[in-house]
């Protein structure tokens, strides 16, 4: 019995110490995707400081909106997921008002809010809310806006 | 009753106790060894309270029995000295694979295999949940003063906030994804 048992032992370390290096490759091939999203991020991001023509904006405005839209790779958590895209819908929809298309900013920002999620990303966009409606001349929706972002600062 | 009449009714008591447990009963423990005890000094002293011949059959069983009842510990014991080691040794096992230290990454390594699993690894706590004096702390501040009052100061000063925010979270997300 003594003997079974230290086999086992033994077994069950073996296991454990070869684990990480018996990763499937299809999980490497996640990782790999979750690493190039990131880097699409920051990309899409490095296009939009640089932005500085109204042509440089519509093209930085595109390439945010293009890769909010996109899901995430599975092996990116949701909530990191939700909460990187509602950063590209709430930099889309500031350029968008930058260049004077508030209903694609209104629209850009349904959509982040949309997601599931609350985070400072979540509150941003409120934020963004309140000016894009007043940027549209709907003070209510305005109103409406600003109190939910000033509940969503008391509630963080 | 005279001191020997006593001393004769005790160990009668126990070489009745001893005739149970030869008869097949299973006595607790204390019967068992007043039946020891009872056999010990039948066998000794030959008394006249049982038969020579039961008194040491009595006393070969007793012995038999407890010979057993101890074999049977002993076993007990090995098993449950070998699970606790194996447990013991399990969980030492763990330890060591857990606190074992991430290699460096190299550029060689980072091409190769990456050591921990995306979607296992533990959710980063959520910057939401941080509450004041939390990395957000500088952005909350700043989305309030726009909403207080908002100006080309505030806006800015939101913009930095923001930026400042996201790179923070572009870093977490590269040292937990990145390639």
């Amino acid at each position: 019995m003594r003997a079974l048992c230290m086999v086992l032992v033994l077994l069950f370390s073996h296991a454990c110490a070869r684990a990480p290096e018996a990763e499937p490759s299809e999980l490497r091939v996640e990782h790999e995707r979750a690493g190039a999203w990131v880097d699409k991020l920051r990309a899409a991001h490095a296009n939009a400081d640089t932005a500085t023509t109204a042509e440089a904006r519509a093209d930085a405005l595109h390439q945010l909106r293009t890769l909010a839209a996109q899901a995430a790779p599975a092996s990116v958590a949701a909530d990191d997921a939700a909460s990187m895209r509602r950063d590209l819908y709430g930099r889309a929809a500031r350029l968008a008002l930058t260049l004077g298309r508030a209903p694609d900013a209104r629209e850009l920002i349904e959509r982040g809010l949309s997601l599931e999620g609350r985070d400072p990303f979540h509150t941003q966009l409120l934020v963004l809310a309140v000016e894009t409606h007043r940027a549209l001349g709907d003070e209510a929706a305005a109103r409406e806006a600003e109190r939910a972002a000033r509940a969503a600062l008391t509630d963080r | 009753m005279t001191e020997d009449d006593a001393y004769d009714e005790a160990e009668l008591r126990e070489a009745r106790a001893l005739a149970a447990v030869l008869d097949g009963g299973d006595p607790p423990a204390h019967e068992v060894r007043d039946a020891v005890d009872a056999a010990e000094l039948v066998a000794l002293l030959k008394a006249p309270l049982l038969e020579q011949p039961r008194a040491e059959a009595v006393l070969a069983e007793t012995e038999r029995r407890i010979a057993a009842a101890k074999r049977r510990t002993r076993a007990r014991l090995t098993w449950i000295g070998s699970a606790a080691g194996a447990l013991a040794l399990a969980a030492a096992a763990l330890l060591m694979v857990r606190t074992q230290p991430e290699p460096p990454r190299s550029a060689q390594t980072r091409a190769e295999a990456p050591a921990e699993v995306p979607a296992a690894a533990p959710a980063a706590p959520s910057t939401a949940a941080a509450g004041a004096g939390g990395p957000d702390h500088a952005l909350r501040s700043a989305q309030l003063a726009w909403l207080d009052a908002p100006s080309p100061d505030a806006a800015t000063a939101l913009d930095r906030e923001l930026a400042a925010y996201r790179g923070e979270q572009l870093l977490r997300l590269e040292r937990r994804y990145g390639r």
